[in-house]
């Protein structure tokens, strides 16, 4: 998101010479277009999908397109039982590693800000949950651990592809 | 066509459409009303109590002097008027020519059932098998492709949803009458010769399903305001139990929240749309009567918009009788709670700590829905909108919106030449009917139906059974009443006949309405002496009961006699009292309607509060209506006249003013029109006496609007709302003060824009579009602070200079600051009175305005037939809202006005002179004040044009020397033996 | 804070980027929609509405020298439901900006200037850099069908340009290896650059517009210098 905004705000010739993929882009032409293929019978828990502020709310605000369907497309070819968080996509709530917070010293307030995914993913009672940002991926498990709930699984939306991979 | 008349389009058949459709038929003119859904009503339809006192009360817009020429039934069931056709389903395509002679093209929708033809008999609906969201009931439950739209309005006929409909035929199939048509098509016609269009389309509500932060489609107990009224309607989905929708639990927890859609840059919405508080208040109140005593009704909001004359005493007894709870945040989304299907809000309460609260109902108060635009034909020469139509009103405003479009209309087709029907020629009355007169001679017609196949033996047992009837009765059976055939064949039997009296024994009595009325056209006969027995509906019933309701059917119009009562001649003038905005453009609607207006005015000018009146565009439109005044034939000025007295009754009274001189002048009159004003309060609040730089917004408007103002030195201005006011004893807002404020501190920001503005308020009030004012003093930087009753500002006088203390309640931050001025908004009274008061015989509020016959359904009418009440005397108004008042409380006074006389109708009580003790009771018990003493006589005496024929006056009179024409002793006992 | 006895000017509010409606905080009616949506009011004295509330008085100083700025994750959950659309994260990263970068809490501001000076956030040698990478695809190679897999270090030419996570490389290695999996199967043509590899931008934390910039720059000077067709956004 930071460097999709700089190079829109100070290299806006960029996009004439270059091209620019956000890893939903990738995951999805990998997948569309056979480059990989996936065993969706690998992964049997539930699921839970958090949407990242970045990746949403703000992308939206920023390019005008919040990422929300592109990754749900992706756990539909990696997952068959996951749910999402309620509130979601545009109104979701942040993790409490946005901003730079998990850089802080502010540990305390971090993780008080964090209850609130708590709440929802108890509520799904999923067993892993998934997010495509690095923050969010840090402060979630914290936050997790925190609430003494480390047995549910923290990984990445590329990392459940890469678990899942068929490999001749 | 054919006839002369002139005739009025109306686009919607909502409160408007419906206002403006009978204010012109009742002075004449026919009208067509075209309505887009299928049925008449508008919003109404879905809303079953109002605000204040929480009944319906449409009736009360049925005219109250021609009563005979409309149904006289729930509006919400139908509009039913010899002068005005309805059709729904059809909305206008285009509008071109000129006013007078406008052509109108329409198109029309097909019902898919014939409204001839339909007997409602359901049988279409029991097979239909498509089954979708009930739209009636805003989604909750279901019903079939073929429905009733409105369930509750019995006189449409069935007709087809086209989006759900599948067209597999089954209705077709299963309908006796063969009234469902599913192959009819989409039709386009013209109407010629229009004299002019009211557009009355109203206002679409915001569609919260798309916002994601409210959840609907999410969680089931999330509703809008109007689906709530649906839920507790007991015609609605739960048959008015309180339930939640996901799971039928009673509901002990519910909550509003406020400006949904509305007062939002972010969706285009810089508006108030007006309605919805006092909307969420009233629903709140309903709720807790179905509610138990335990049950919590928590409204959030963000400013509590009580800016009408009673609104700010509802909202208090709201929470200190009733227990509603208020707070102020505006709630950011709604998200799942503890238990299934509970709710969870968030929000911040008075003392800025976080609060999580579950509930098990959440209502939207969903307002207007904004970009919508009028059509172009909208703004077409000799086509009139109803404020309505603009943006979102409550029901007087509505109702006042179509007068003042009405009146426009006629006062341009008074201008062209262009007249309504002959005042007295084409005024029939059934109260007049010769067949009164003569013997009853009882004809009965029996259907013979073309559907039910063994109605014949039916038939025979009832025509065995009327013969025994004692006195003459004529038989005769057609088949198919309900066709054309069967009715030209009744046509025929009474013009060759020597009936007098009608019964039909046929089959649902809203099949024949629409067909009785007819006959007077056709045959002279009147409705009043029809009757008619359902015989076919329903279960199957013994010959003994359906003989009972046919022998009732006879027995009534045995014994309808003819009327005793002459018509009350009209004067042709009218009186207005007070000479400032609201009654010059009174008298100048009537003069433009050719009628005599006596314009008397306590003071030396014209103008009223024209005088204080600042804002450009507004002294202007007021100084163009007092030029017009004052140079119109017409209108005769009494300046520096008071009125000394006032006698007689709607259409003529006598009344008498008196000049400065002494000298004295009697008036006659048809109408009087109550304009008297009001003033700015007065206050002792906020230390005011006691500084020379503590001025009230009045004075503070004077001061930004002179030229001297640039060349002070003005650092820090403070303004202080609701000086006063909206505390008993002066418990109301003033509904002026704070767009005058925001005006003034935007005046200030532009002659000084580095000068520091602050306002002190409770709750900004301003409503509608002068929302846009509020959102331009923020941008312009001037602070907003607000405080409670119980935190009000201090302010203190200190060695020559001002301070004032608040608190932020934001930051929890003491604010000081010393201004150079302090603005106090003092607020509105109305005019001293007392004497007219009782002269007129009329009420007042508490707070000494003039209170109207009903708020939301008369709101310019008094409880005094023929004497009318608009402006600052009836309530707090801006000078605009004011003179369209005067606008419509005229429209009101022409139906008076535009008739020679008044005739007398029907249903009337009248008065057994020989027997009256003049013991007074019926004068005090009459609801419409109909009664009176004429003293001269020394009679009690009905007047004509203010009974309504309730029957009150003889329920109380202690002798039956009052008498309710149609209900006197021996026919109605007559009737109870015919049933027994 | 102190009594208000005026409104003073706010360089904040003058400096914050406004959203697409253009609403300035002056616009705020405080009703309180942020406060309500927002998980972290009422901690710490942290409130949306007041933080906007503050800058509307011209109260820069007693924001700027608060850590309110830096308890909030810019998640924008408030600006989302503001009626007005007021500009609060803007205000949030504005205020941050204008914090005397010795009071920055924390890593955040330790990270720019380290990265400033050696490309990444958590200032590793290049050589220490290609070490760590380098062993981590030597042990992928060892896992099974991943045994041609090589660390493809500044490939000219190649289709996609690939920056790390400076936590992935600092501590949490094994992550590395997800997209690698990945691209090693999907047969990408991708690279990593041994030089200014770091694809998080604490500058935007920061508030450090200067700082943002540079580092924005130098993608796109490894984009330039190796020839590059595609860009894999960092985050």
């Amino acid at each position: 998101m930071a460097t999709r905004y700089g190079l829109q705000k100070w290299f806006p010739d960029f996009f004439d010479r270059f091209g620019a993929l956000t890893v939903f882009d990738l995951l999805m032409e990998y997948i569309k277009s056979g480059r990989i293929k996936l065993d969706k019978s690998k992964i049997t828990q539930r699921v839970a999908y958090h949407d990242p502020c970045n990746y949403g709310r703000k992308s939206e605000e920023l390019f005008g397109h919040g990422f929300y369907e592109e990754p749900r497309w992706i756990l539909d070819q990696c997952v068959s039982d996951w749910v999402d968080l309620y509130p979601l996509k545009g109104n979701q709530y942040c993790c409490g590693g946005g901003g730079g917070t998990l850089l802080t010293p502010y540990r305390d307030e971090r993780l008080y800000y964090g209850r609130r995914k708590i709440e929802q993913i108890k509520r799904t009672k999923a067993e892993m949950v998934v997010v495509p940002c690095h923050s969010c991926h840090g402060q979630i498990k914290a936050a997790l651990e925190d609430n003494g709930m480390s047995d549910i699984l923290v990984k990445y939306l590329w990392e459940v592809v890469a678990d899942i991979l068929i490999i001749d | 066509m054919g006839n002369k008349i002139a005739k009025i389009l109306v686009v919607g058949a909502g409160i408007s459409g419906i206002r403006a459709a009978l204010d012109f038929a009742d002075i004449g003119y026919q009208v067509c009303v075209v309505e887009k859904s299928p049925a008449v009503g508008g919003i109404l339809l879905q809303l079953d109590r109002q605000f204040p006192n929480n009944h319906c009360g449409m009736c009360r817009m049925l005219p109250m002097i021609d009563r005979d020429v409309c149904s006289q039934f729930c509006l919400r069931r139908g509009l039913f008027h010899d002068s005005i056709s309805v059709h729904t389903s059809t909305e206008v395509v285009s509008i071109e020519g000129n006013p007078g002679q406008l052509k109108v093209v329409l198109s029309r929708q097909p019902r898919g059932v014939d409204s001839e033809l339909c007997n409602f008999c359901g049988k279409c609906e029991e097979v239909c098998p498509v089954s979708v969201p009930d739209t009636f009931n805003e989604g909750l439950g279901e019903r079939k492709a073929i429905c009733l739209p409105v369930p509750h309005q019995t006189s449409g006929p069935y007709s087809i949803d086209w989006a759900s409909c599948t067209k597999c035929g089954e209705c077709e199939k299963a309908c006796p009458t063969g009234a469902v048509k599913l192959d009819n098509e989409h039709e386009t016609f013209d109407m010629e010769d229009v004299a002019a269009v009211i557009i009355a389309t109203g206002t679409k509500l915001f569609n919260p399903d798309s916002v994601d932060l409210y959840g609907c489609g999410e969680f089931p107990n999330v509703v809008t305001s109007t689906a709530f009224e649906r839920i507790i309607s007991s015609s609605g989905p739960f048959k008015g139990s309180l339930v939640r929708p996901s799971d039928g639990r009673e509901v002990k927890k519910v909550a509003w929240l406020q400006c949904v859609g509305s007062r939002n840059l972010m969706i285009g919405a810089d508006y108030c749309s007006s309605a919805c508080c006092m909307f969420a208040i009233k629903e709140a109140l309903l709720a807790r009567e179905k509610m138990s005593k335990d049950a919590e009704t928590v409204i959030f909001y963000m400013d509590m918009r009580t800016f009408g004359r009673d609104f700010q005493r509802y909202r208090d007894r709201a929470e200190k009788e009733s227990g509603v709870r208020f707070v102020r945040c505006r709630v950011h989304s709604i998200e799942p709670g503890e238990n299934p299907d509970d709710l969870r809000l968030k929000y911040v309460d008075s003392s800025r700590k976080t609060v999580e609260e579950d509930f098990d109902m959440i209502v939207l108060s969903t307002g207007k829905e904004p970009g919508r635009k009028l059509p172009d034909y909208a703004s077409h020469e000799g086509v009139f909108v109803a404020d309505s139509a603009k943006g979102l009103k409550d029901i007087s405003g509505s109702v006042i919106g179509a007068e003042v479009a009405a009146g426009r209309a006629s006062r341009m087709l008074k201008n062209l030449g262009i007249m309504p029907a002959d005042k007295d020629k084409d005024q029939k009355s059934a109260g007049q009917s010769k067949a009164f007169e003569e013997r009853p001679r009882v004809q009965v017609v029996l259907c013979e139906c073309g559907v039910i196949s063994d109605a014949g033996s039916l038939l025979d047992g009832i025509e065995s059974e009327l013969e025994k009837f004692p006195g003459r009765l004529d038989i005769v059976r057609v088949k198919s009443l309900c066709r054309k055939e069967g009715w030209d064949k009744v046509k025929q039997i009474i013009r060759d006949g020597s009936a007098n009296r009608l019964v039909f024994a046929a089959c649902n009595k809203n099949v024949l309405g629409p067909k009785i009325k007819e006959l007077e056209e056709d045959t002279e006969i009147f409705d009043s002496i029809v009757e008619s027995a359902d015989i076919y509906s329903g279960d199957e019933r013994s010959i003994d009961s359906l003989i009972k309701d046919l022998d009732m059917a006879v027995s009534r119009l045995r014994s309808r006699r003819a009327l005793f009562e002459h018509s009350q001649p009209v004067t042709g003038s009218a009186l207005v009292i007070g000479g400032g905005p609201a009654g010059l453009s009174a008298a100048l609607a009537l003069a433009d309607h050719k009628i005599d207006v006596f314009l008397v005015e306590k003071s030396e000018t014209l103008g009223g509060n024209l005088k204080y009146i600042i804002d450009k565009e507004l002294r202007q439109s007021i100084e163009e209506i007092l030029n017009k005044v004052e140079g119109n034939p017409r209108i005769k000025i009494h300046k520096e006249a008071e009125l000394i007295t006032s006698s007689g009754i709607s259409g003529n009274f006598t009344s008498k003013i008196q000049m400065k001189t002494g000298e004295q002048k009697t008036i006659l009159h048809g109408v009087t029109i109550l304009a008297t004003g009001g003033t700015a309060a007065e206050t002792d609040s906020y230390s005011m006496d006691d500084h020379e730089r503590i001025v009230s917004l009045f004075e503070m408007e004077k001061l930004v609007n002179d030229a001297s103002f640039s060349g002070q030195a003005v650092k820090s201005i403070v303004m202080i709302q609701c000086a006063g006011t909206r505390e008993e004893p002066r418990n109301y807002c003033s509904r002026v003060c704070c767009i005058k404020s925001l005006n003034n501190a935007l005046k200030i920001k532009q002659i000084h824009p580095d000068a520091e503005v602050y306002i002190f308020y409770r709750d900004i009030m301003t409503y509608g579009d002068s929302e846009r004012i509020y959102t331009e003093a923020r941008k312009k930087g001037i602070v907003f602070i607000p405080f409670d009753i119980d935190t009000k500002p201090e302010v203190l006088v200190e060695s020559g200079g001002l301070l004032v203390k608040g608190i932020d309640p934001v930051l929890g931050v003491p604010v000081e600051l010393k201004p150079d001025w302090l603005s106090l908004a003092v607020g509105v009274v109305p005019n001293f009175i007392k004497d007219l008061v009782k002269i007129f015989g009329i009420e007042t509020t508490q707070d000494g305005f003039i209170k109207e016959a009903d708020s939301k359904w008369r709101p310019v009418d008094t409880g005094q037939e023929g004497i009318f009440v608009c402006g600052l005397a009836r309530a707090p108004a801006r000078a605009d809202e004011a003179m369209k008042e005067g606008e419509a409380a005229a429209q009101r006074a022409l139906r008076i006005l535009s008739k020679n006389e008044i005739i007398p109708q029907r249903l009337l009580a009248r008065v057994r002179h020989s027997i009256c003790s003049m013991c007074s009771l019926c004068i005090e018990v009459c609801p419409f004040n109909a009664r009176y003493i004429d003293t001269a006589e020394g009679k009690i005496m009905v007047d004509i044009a203010s009974c309504q024929g309730c029957g009150t006056c003889a329920a109380i009179c202690p002798n039956s020397a009052t008498l309710i024409v149609d209900f006197e002793d021996d026919g109605i006992m007559n009737v109870i033996e015919a049933a027994l | 804070m102190d009594t208000i006895t005026s409104i003073k000017s706010s360089e904040i509010k003058q400096k914050a980027p406004l959203r697409p409606i253009e609403s300035l905080t002056d616009m705020c009616m405080a009703c309180g929609t942020c406060s309500a949506g927002c998980p972290l009011t009422g901690i710490e004295g942290f409130d949306p509405r007041k933080i906007v509330r503050m800058v509307l008085m011209g109260m820069d100083k007693e924001l700027i020298e608060s850590k309110l700025p830096w308890l909030c994750t810019m998640c924008g959950k408030c600006e989302y439901a503001c009626p007005m659309g007021i500009n609060i994260v803007s205000i949030i990263r504005t205020a941050r900006g204008m914090v005397k970068r010795e009071n920055v809490p924390g890593m955040i501001h330790k990270g720019v200037e380290l990265c400033l000076k050696t490309g990444n956030n958590i200032g590793l040698p290049k050589e220490d850099f290609i070490f760590i990478i380098e062993d981590v695809g030597e042990e992928l190679a060892g896992e099974s069908g991943f045994s041609d897999f090589k660390i493809p270090f500044d490939k000219n030419g190649a289709n996609l340009l690939h920056t790390l996570h400076n936590k992935l490389v600092n501590t949490q290695n094994e992550d590395l290896k997800h997209w690698w999996k990945i691209f090693h199967i999907a047969k990408e043509d991708w690279t990593i650059p041994s030089q200014n590899w770091e694809g998080v931008n604490w500058g935007l934390f920061s508030g450090d517009d200067e700082a943002m910039k540079c580092f924005v720059g130098r993608i796109v000077e490894n984009m330039e210098k190796l020839e590059i067709a595609n860009l894999m956004y960092p985050e």
